[in-house]
């Protein structure tokens, strides 16, 4: 028989052997003693979590937010429980507190002198008063009277200018606090802010970034990266709130306790590189990429560490995850000027989307989609040539393939003229006029159209290279289907309208430097764009002379599918097709 | 729904009031039989949203712990139902008398949780530190192990050892005995 409580021990350690389990589970079904100190025990352990965890320890950090997250974590983790110096949040500055402190402290050492004084006089009156008789008494009633209510009246006055004075330095302190400067502005590119901003000191109150980035620099040391669209409100030197968009923070350790609020949630900093985006009817997703934060409210709150993502919902719920299962959704440093194509708030890059990117430079050049049932999705472009050849061509195992890594995108489809084949959406759009393919297709759909023949290199259409992040393409060597989801899209961006979609596409001209002339002259390609099915563009572009042509299609706010296709009719090797600079166009929408 | 600051109407502040006064006594049930923490966190806060959304229709009836421990039962099962293990460790019938356990020492619960409060300050810093390790990190026996590069079994002793004095230091500090045969 093993002792109770070491069974206990060892259950909570999950260290029971096979047999110890039977033990445990016999004395919890027959031993009524055995089961009320298993809860004795387990109400021990949950509350020893709490104090680790939630928030006791805090109480004794005054100052610092009380909410059920518990203790900011220290860097090295070695170091004691004790607790820290204590961490200031809020305005109003010490300096402050210390000038209301010594002027009421005069104040009340003035009024103390003065009962003092008043003792003093009463002592006085106080040695005859003893000795003297009751008539005496009476006769120097209406004398004392008097003095005790010049005393009061003493008292009063002082309270009043003790009051007084603390009204007068409150009011004082909260003018100054309203023209505090809490953060300055710092870098930003293409950024376009509703109302136009002339000095870099921010003060609190509330800013809306309608295009491009801008990086804020709080008092405290927070660097925030603010991505448009975005409304945010500053709030103190450490704390701010989010109404909708997505923002990175760089929190140092003097600033631990960085706050952003946003109509869902709290997020609370614990040292770290955090970002964060929400929106009125998406709700609020926290991504950690070093260090803790701690989300939630009073009635529920969990800390996400370093590669989880916290995602808060409607209800309130907060789901962790690893963010491996996420989509890159935050640019984390401000981009070079000129280095990028895409401006969030104006022009969305649908490559930068393929790439596993939120479509503003945070996807992953040379990242391919291969439409073949049998292997992952989502590889790099390297990953798919390596597979083994099959005549050079490789044949789709089957239809439509959802994406669901990548919610921008719906999902690829080999195109063919079999029922199958031409399914193009999740909800079953299907492409009518679909040409016979052969179902085969050679590359997949690529983050940046790169060919090979007899050594890898970028796409050109026009004279123009594709090859850098400036100069975006996918690579869709045929016959390969794409359809973006533009409500998802729509859906990571707050008062934004998807206005257009633009690229330039055509068969890369280095196919012309091929020495081959026979194979040159004879590939064709067909460039299709549909939007919920419908063609809206179509092109046959050959290579003899070599022919690009530009896309431009309106999108409505109510067009949800958009879907890319290149079809030939021919072998499909150096089918060597492009969308260079595929765009979509965006504008504000009131709110 | 609107955003939460809207929808602080008086109905979900009392049930908020509620769930803090059964709070510790649910989490240590659930915490108790869900070992994962991350899993266990799932669970209570699901007993809460249930909680919150059902209270208005509890109605008079004020016998709040029977209740919601009721409602955490039926959400562990979900999620024993849901892991979908072989074989389970608490049949329906140990998970009934758990709960039992659970209802019969809820008056006790804001009592250890206030001793403990206190005994947990006079741990020398390396139990205090080990428990912080297992508690707030959330490492096991194998992780703390490999961190500080002591065997599993000092680990383990140590940790059985501190949770055993702040059990102690709580029983005397409650004058409550835990066994009682």
């Amino acid at each position: 028989m093993t002792d109770p409580q070491q069974l206990i021990h060892l259950y909570l350690e999950n260290q029971l052997t096979p047999k110890q389990a039977q033990e445990f589970q016999n004395c919890i079904k027959e031993d009524g003693a055995f089961v009320r100190l298993f809860a004795h025990y387990g109400l021990l352990n949950s509350c020893i979590r709490n104090e680790f965890v939630e928030n006791n320890l805090l109480a004794s950090l005054s100052g610092y937010p009380v909410t059920q997250c518990g203790v900011p974590p220290q860097p090295e983790d070695t170091g004691q429980m004790a607790s820290r110096p204590i961490l200031t949040l809020e305005e109003p500055a010490p300096r402050h507190i210390h000038e209301i402190e010594s002027y009421a402290k005069t104040q009340l050492e003035k009024f103390l002198a003065e009962q003092e004084k008043a003792a003093r006089i009463n002592q006085n009156m106080r040695r005859p008063f003893i000795t003297v008789d009751w008539k005496a008494t009476l006769q120097a009633l209406p004398q004392r009277l008097d003095r005790m209510l010049t005393m009061t009246r003493r008292m009063a006055i002082a309270a009043s200018i003790v009051i007084a004075a603390l009204l007068v330095v409150g009011l004082g302190i909260n003018y100054v606090l309203s023209m505090q400067v809490v953060a300055t502005l710092g870098d930003s590119s293409h950024a376009v802010w509703r109302v136009p901003r002339q000095e870099p000191q921010l003060r609190r109150g509330s800013m809306t970034l309608e295009e491009g980035y801008a990086q804020l620099t709080f008092k405290q040391g927070t660097q925030v990266l603010i991505q448009a669209p975005c409304t945010f409100e500053l709030q103190s030197s450490n704390k701010m709130a989010l109404e909708n968009g997505s923002m990175t923070a760089n929190v140092p350790s003097q600033a631990v306790g960085f706050t952003v609020k946003t109509p869902w949630t709290t997020v609370i900093d614990y040292g770290t590189e955090f970002g964060l985006s929400t929106g009125q009817t998406n709700c609020t997703e926290v991504h950690v990429f070093k260090g803790n934060v701690c989300v939630g409210d009073a009635t529920s709150s969990r800390v996400a560490t370093e590669g989880q993502a916290a995602h808060v919902d409607q209800a309130g719920r907060i789901g962790l995850k690893s963010l491996d299962d996420c989509l890159n959704l935050f640019v984390r440093h401000m981009p070079k000027a000129g280095s990028c194509f895409s401006i969030p708030g104006k022009r969305l890059d649908l490559a930068d989307v393929v790439g596993g990117g939120n479509g503003f430079g945070t996807g992953v050049l040379g990242r391919a989609l291969d439409p073949s049932k049998d292997s992952t999705s989502f590889s790099f472009r390297a990953a798919i040539l390596r597979r083994p050849f099959n005549k050079g061509v490789y044949r789709a195992a089957s239809g439509f393939i959802g994406i669901e890594k990548l919610p921008f995108i719906d999902g690829i489809f080999v195109p063919d003229r079999s029922e199958q084949s031409t399914i193009i959406s999740s909800t079953g759009l299907v492409f009518q006029d679909c040409p016979d393919t052969h179902g085969t297709y050679y590359d997949g759909i690529v983050c940046g159209a790169v060919f090979d023949d007899r050594k890898v290199h970028a796409g050109r259409l026009a004279g123009h290279r594709y090859e850098t992040p400036e100069q975006p393409s996918i690579g869709t060597c045929a016959n390969v289907g794409i359809t973006f989801d533009l409500d998802s899209i729509r859906a990571s961006m707050s008062n934004v309208l998807i206005s257009r979609f633009r690229a330039h596409c055509g068969i890369s001209e280095t196919l012309a430097d091929m020495h081959d002339e026979q194979i040159y002259a004879q590939v064709k390609v067909t460039f299709w764009v549909l939007v919920d099915g419908r063609i809206e563009y179509f092109r046959e572009l050959g290579t003899d002379p070599c022919e690009s042509d530009q896309i431009n299609i309106p999108l409505n706010p109510s067009d949800r599918f958009l879907t890319l296709i290149t079809t030939t009719h021919q072998e499909n090797l150096y089918c060597w097709s492009m969308f260079a600079e595929p765009e979509l166009e965006l504008e504000h929408k009131d709110p | 729904m609107k955003p939460k600051k809207l929808k602080t109407n008086t109905n979900k502040r009392r049930s908020i009031t509620s769930w803090i006064e059964v709070q510790t006594t649910v989490s240590a049930y659930v915490r108790s039989v869900i070992l994962n923490y991350h899993d266990s966190e799932d669970v209570i806060q699901n007993i809460a949203m249930v909680f919150v959304d059902k209270f208005e229709h509890l109605g008079s009836s004020r016998d709040l712990i029977p209740w919601v421990l009721k409602v955490a039962r039926y959400e562990v099962a979900n999620y024993f139902r849901a892991q979908n293990r072989e074989k389970k460790l608490f049949d329906e019938k140990a998970m009934q008398r758990i709960e039992h356990a659970y209802q019969s020492i809820h008056p006790e619960a804001e009592g250890v949780k206030a001793a403990l409060h206190e005994c947990i300050k006079k741990l020398h810093d390396r139990p205090r530190n080990m428990l912080k390790l297992r508690y707030f990190k959330d490492m096991g026996i194998g992780d703390i192990s490999r961190h500080l590069g002591i065997s599993k079994n000092a680990i383990y002793v140590m940790l059985c050892r501190a949770r055993e004095a702040l059990a102690n230091c709580v029983q005397r500090k409650t004058n409550i005995q835990w066994k009682t045969s």
